[in-house]
């Protein structure tokens, strides 16, 4: 199975980066590691005329904390950042959702703004041109047709990433250049929560690194994930979930999934409900809201009402886990 | 049709040969350096059949571009063996009964030998977890695992 | 004399594996070779009303091109028969009846070039009207995809592709008499094989007329007798050449399209030219295991003793017969093998539906009819307050028995089988401790279950026989001719183990030469479970032979009669004394005697020498198989039921295989098998809707990773030896043991939860135990 033809560029610095994206338009896309973009394209699935390969920029692969604040450089391999001492001694959110991505193979291939920035998923979409020729062209595809929900005009391919929710959990900013400067927008503001052109932000831009601010509370964060198999399947679901404290009581909860809709959902219910402590009937509210923030549909293998009870299940787990911990 | 001159060191000897730029990794050492033990069995990243090393990582030569390739150390599982003599994992492999069909062996020894680089002394379970990215359907995946805890035993002598 | 029979040496392609040397079809290259492309219907049933090449074949690089008009309408199947004539087309003439039927075949000097070759040619269709279900299929309403040609069908059901029917005994009578009768219905799913290396097939047809060919196959007399007739060409102008086999597993035994094709492309362009399906082409058009249909009723006794048993089995086969003809007989034999059947009502269908043709999966028939009967005697038990053991025990088939078709069975070490799995595992203690945790709040619950199992060990369907050749070399180390076809399962290995025992020779001083139809004898092929007995006795023939010519030159050399002699490490001994000679001087002496010749031992083996034909697939008359395996499986699970997610964590294979060669890989193909069952359990099916294939992918097709690795344990149960001047019995090991476990699996399922799954795979709804805890508050 080869790819088709482009012009591939190799810029050294960002500067370079993102000129040549304004310079060559919706011709072009960039590339870091390629496992979410080369397997799109060999199946001729919108290929770009052009790549710009993202493999020589230095600035943004590196991990930094500063103050207790984090910035994770968008192109650091997904191996490394499961091996940066950091990460493995006070994220073991980040830890554990970077360690269950893919295969080792994956990881040691994958950025974190490719996990990030990878393209929604749906059995009717991920298949070859041959596909396009037994069934009508989907929404997606440029068509006019959803075969997964009949009869709808938005689609609903799925956002799988792992990192997006855990990042969005710890309220990562994005730190988005582009040739008119720098700027940052909470990380769940990337999505747009459609499934055909799943990221909000300009063709011109690039994500240099996620910032992990500082929290001030004591926070435990958990991301668990749910799949048929372990390796390269996605999560179905997974959620994220963040519990800030200070002596009195819970401060603040926030619970992302991933793996449900067309974005990572950040469970904005969950701020309304007044939680102070982490009794049982808590847990179990806190969980039903994320539940009810789920509506996945049938475009992917597990049924939408399995894959919803799921969340349920991944959330109470964690906030079951951290009554332990605070009880201690 | 105009090419991209590159050299890549494979299994530490140079080889310069010209590339499309859209050429992968996994094409180049089937069709120009004539190395068939890379397998293609799926061609989108999910079998592991494609593996190599670079750097001593394991990666997936079927999504890896040519280009990208160049200026790193790339083992294929030719490489492997020194003048004729197999690695300790080479040999578990054939003395376990890890080998069936072998297709998917020369990938699956060659993420075996990146793990025993990197943690030289996995349990079980680092074992399976590294592999993950493996497929195989004739051995059950159960003496691949005992020839490499076989192997891990071996390396102090 | 150490025996290397029932050593676990070492695969002798062990090296060459591991080091990338071992060349398959994939990595076959030859000068001026083309790339083919197969062009596909996108429609499941639809009449062609014309196919315009002009554009394509205008394109600089396309070299030729085919569709149906170029093949003269020849006609292929799986079977063979007056029954069931050949009905498959090797490119679509004027209809199409599957999505993924081939319409057209491109040869061109690269991808690029065929795959836009394939764009520009124009078909076009008159869609008809399709269907999928074979239930569906077999109304007689039914859109008719092909006439019905079996005389006796007396029901007028549609799209039957195959029929077969059995019965005996006084089914009416046990059934009047019995204690209990249970009657469900079980469906086993469309599951397929996911060979590693990918269907390929290179083609090159030479000046002197002869067509050379290596394919991905399952032995190559077979593939070679398909190509000749379907392309005209006498068997000897077709010679199948060998290449590593990156395995199988039933998938690709008979005629594939893309081998008539390649070959045509090769004499029509008069280059090589190969073909290399997509992993997602594969998926979605080429040959998956059967899914069928279960219906049974068993009616008992008030111990659990089998009275009698009624069998509907419905067989989607797909859009031509494919091998489900063979199926719904091996289905019957499945259900007559390892236990008692006293009375029997069977009948098998095999039902066409537009969708890709079915071909056998490791266990062809077996893991479905296991399924449904093991889970169904389950619940009988249950029912009666016996126990999975002893029910299964009181069945369970004894040495001297005779099945229904009139086949002994020689020695059955079932009931052993039975009792040292159940001791191993400890079965019934935690059978018992699992049923009662059942009730319990704990989510996490651990099952046991048993699955018992049978299987056939070759049987005559073409080629019936195989031959082998051993000869000497001067310096006393040999060559072993072989048409035997190694496809993973180690045939090479055990087939020199039997030439080292017989010659007392070190492995490395056989040198194989295999699968090649140009160079090696005829074989019986890898895919009739009956390499190890066939080509085996053929090979130990061959072997014995040139012991024998051997041996008369060194009795005179030694001036002894050839009973005195013995033979090891490449020298002949003389028992008593102990005085010997190298073989290079018995070679010697008799190249010297005899005129020049050199030492060659012929070998020749079939089964079943007083059958005239195979078993009827009609009515299951009819000798089978000369010998039948047995085995008792027990699996251990741990199921979430919060998640639903099922979790096969050890697994017991007690089998019967009469003696192992080498035991090494006989735990080798149970690791294999019990993988297979585990996905095939829990995870792994091929969604289709519509005939269009939802999941044609690694990603979205569950196969077990390793993370999902069962904990294996084997218990050899011994019931044949191998000895001097006597040809061997032995059984099966590479299929049957994909059975027992699947059936375990199943029942331990049942065992931890209390649900009993009536469908493959296994999907536990979490919403029934949430309702059940909701329930207990």
């Amino acid at each position: 199975m080869n790819l088709p033809r482009f012009s591939y560029h190799r810029p050294t610095t960002l500067n370079q980066a993102l000129e040549l994206l304004v310079k060559l338009g919706d011709n072009a896309k960039v590339i870091a590691g390629g496992t979410d973009l080369l397997v799109n394209m060999k199946r001729r699935l919108s290929p770009p005329a052009h790549l710009i390969s993202l493999s020589r920029l230095k600035t943004i692969n590196q991990i930094s904390e500063n103050s207790g604040e984090l910035v994770i450089g968008a192109g650091l391999l997904l191996a490394d950042l499961a091996k940066s001492a950091v990460i493995v001694e006070k994220y073991p959110a980040i830890s554990e959702a970077v360690s269950l991505v893919a295969t080792q193979q994956i990881r040691n291939m994958g950025t974190v703004g490719g996990n990030i920035f990878q393209n929604t998923r749906c059995f009717y979409y991920n298949y070859s041109r041959v596909f396009q020729k037994i069934i009508a062209p989907c929404l997606k595809r440029d068509g006019n047709v959803c075969h997964a929900v009949p009869g709808s005009r938005k689609c609903f391919a799925v956002y799988q990433g792992d990192l997006a929710p855990v990042l969005i959990a710890l309220r990562g900013q994005a730190i988005l250049h582009s040739i008119n400067g720098v700027e940052e927008i909470p990380l769940e503001g990337i999505f747009t929560g459609d499934g055909k052109t799943p990221f909000s932000i300009p063709h011109y831009t690039i994500l240099a690194g996620i910032r992990i601010p500082i929290s001030g509370y004591r926070t435990f964060a958990r991301y668990k994930k749910f799949r048929q198999r372990d390796g390269m399947d996605f999560p179905l679901p997974g959620a994220a979930v963040k519990i800030e404290w200070n002596g009195n009581g819970i401060v603040g909860v926030r619970i992302c999934l991933t793996g449900v809709w067309s974005a990572p959902v950040l469970v904005k219910k969950v701020e309304e409900l007044q939680v102070d402590s982490l009794t049982p009937p808590a847990i179990k509210e806190l969980a039903e809201t994320a539940y009810n923030a789920a509506n996945p549909v049938p475009n992917l293998e597990d049924d939408p009402v399995s894959r919803r009870l799921m969340v349920r299940v991944l959330v109470e787990e964690i906030l079951t886990e951290a009554r332990q911990l605070w009880k201690e | 049709m105009e090419g991209v001159k590159i050299t890549l060191k494979v299994n530490d000897e140079e080889h310069q040969v010209i590339v499309d730029e859209r050429s992968t990794l996994l094409e180049v050492l089937r069709d120009k350096l004539l190395l068939s033990g890379a397998k293609e069995a799926c061609g989108t990243g999910e079998c592991g059949a494609c593996t190599v090393l670079v750097d001593n990582k394991a990666v997936l030569s079927c999504l890896t571009l040519a280009i990208e390739a160049e200026g790193k150390s790339i083992t294929t599982i030719e490489g492997l063996a020194r003048n004729g003599n197999l690695t300790k994992l080479q040999q578990a492999f054939i003395d376990k009964g890890a080998i069936q069909c072998g297709f998917c062996s020369p990938g699956m020894i060659l993420s075996a030998t990146a793990l025993l680089l990197e943690t030289p002394f996995p349990n079980r379970i680092e074992i399976q977890k590294a592999l993950e990215g493996n497929l195989c359907r004739c051995t059950g995946y159960n003496k691949i695992v005992e020839a490499i805890e076989s192997a891990r035993d071996k390396q102090n002598g | 004399m150490d025996s290397i029979i029932g050593k676990s040496v070492p695969r002798i392609d062990g090296p060459i594996k591991a080091t990338g040397q071992a060349k398959y079809t994939v990595d076959i290259r030859l000068p001026n070779m083309l790339c083919a492309k197969i062009l596909r219907s996108p429609i499941p049933h639809a009449r062609i009303m014309h196919i315009d090449t002009s554009r394509a074949s205008r394109i600089s690089g396309v070299k030729a091109i085919i569709t149906g008009r170029d093949t003269w309408d020849v006609r292929h199947g799986f079977v063979e028969t007056p029954r069931y004539p050949a009905d498959q087309y090797v490119l679509a003439n004027d209809r199409v009846r599957y999505i993924g039927e081939e319409v057209a075949a491109v040869a061109a000097v690269d991808e690029d070039t065929a795959i836009e070759a394939l764009d520009q040619i124009e078909v076009v269709y008159e869609e008809l009207p399709a269907v999928f279900d074979p239930l569906e299929a077999m109304k007689p309403d039914a859109p008719e995809i092909h006439p019905v040609q079996i005389s006796d069908l007396s029901e007028s059901y549609k799209n039957i592709g195959g029929k077969c029917e059995n019965s005996f005994g006084d089914l009416n009578s046990a059934f009047d008499h019995a204690h209990l009768i249970r009657k469900d219905r079980f469906e086993a799913q469309l599951r397929t094989h996911c060979y590693l290396e990918p269907q390929a097939t290179v083609a090159q047809y030479d000046s002197n007329g002869t067509l050379h060919v290596w394919t991905s196959s399952m032995g190559v007399f077979r593939k070679r007798m398909h190509l000749s007739r379907a392309l005209g060409m006498p068997a000897s102008r077709v010679h199948v050449h060998k290449s590593w086999v990156g395995g199988a597993f039933g998938g690709k035994i008979d005629l594939f399209s893309h081998e008539f094709c390649t070959s045509l492309l090769s004499i029509k362009t008069g280059r090589p030219v190969k073909f290399v399906a997509e992993r997602e082409e594969i998926f979605s058009c080429f040959r998956h295991g059967q899914p069928m249909i279960i219906d049974l009723e068993t009616a008992v006794d008030g111990q659990g003793l089998l009275l009698g048993q009624k069998v509907r089995c419905y067989n989607n086969c797909g859009a031509y017969r494919g091998s489900g003809a063979v199926l719904i007989f091996l289905c019957w034999g499945f259900v007559v093998l390892p236990y008692r059947v006293p009375a029997l009502d069977y009948i098998g269908y095999s039902i066409y539906t537009n969708n890709p043709v079915r071909a056998p999966q490791r266990g062809h028939g077996a893991p479905q009819i296991r399924f449904a009967i093991e889970s169904q005697l389950d619940m009988i038990a249950e029912e009666l307050g016996i126990d999975p053991i002893e029910i299964r025990l009181k069945n369970a088939r004894r040495k001297g028995e005779m099945l229904p078709n009139g086949d002994p069975i020689r020695n059955a070490g079932l009931v052993e089988c039975i009792e040292e799995a159940a001791k191993r595992t400890d079965f019934l203690k935690k059978y018992w401790e699992n049923t009662t945790q059942q009730k319990e709040s704990n989510y996490i619950k651990s099952g046991i279950g048993i699955g018992v199992s049978s299987y056939f060990t070759g049987t005559l369907i073409y080629p019936n026989n195989s031959a082998a050749i051993v000869k000497f070399n001067d310096d006393g180390s040999v060559h072993l001719l072989t048409g035997a076809l190694d496809i993973g399962q180690g045939a090479e290995t055990i087939l020199s183990q039997i030439v080292a025992q017989e010659l007392g020779l070190k492995m490395e001083d056989i040198h194989v030469i295999a699968g090649d139809t140009e160079t090696t004898p005829v074989d019986i092929g890898s895919w009739i479970s009956g390499l190890t007995l066939i080509t085996g006795n053929a090979v130990k023939k061959a072997a014995e032979e040139a012991r024998r010519l051997l041996f008369l030159s060194a009795s005179r050399e030694l001036d002894v009669d050839p009973t005195d002699l013995e033979l090891q490490d490449r020298r002949i001994f003389v028992k008593e004394t102990g005085k010997s000679i190298h073989f290079a001087r018995a070679i010697a002496r008799h190249i010297k005697e005899n005129g020049g010749d050199p030492i060659i031992g012929h070998g020749y083996f079939r089964g079943l020498k007083n059958a005239a034909t195979g078993p009827s697939l009609k009515n299951a008359k009819g000798a089978w198989s000369d010998s039948y395996a047995f085995d008792a499986q027990v699996a251990e699970v741990e199921v979430n039921t919060k998640t639903g997610k099922i979790r096969v964590t050890r697994a017991l294979t007690s089998h019967d295989c009469g003696f192992p060669i080498n035991p090494l890989l006989v735990e080798g193909q149970i690791d294999g098998q019990v993988s297979m069952a585990a996905g095939q359990a829990i995870g792994e099916e091929v969604l289709m809707k519509n005939g269009i294939t939802l999941n044609p992918s690694f990603l979205n097709y569950k196969i077990p990773i390793a993370t999902e690795m069962v904990e294996n344990d084997y218990i050899d149960i011994i019931t044949e030896k191998y000895e001097r001047e006597r040809h061997f019995i032995t059984k099966e090991v590479g299929e049957g043991y994909v059975s027992g476990i699947l059936a375990a699996i199943s029942n331990a399922v049942a065992n931890a939860t209390g649900v009993r799954a009536k469908k493959l795979p296994i999907k536990l709804n979490p919403i029934y135990y949430e309702e059940k805890r909701e329930e207990k508050k």
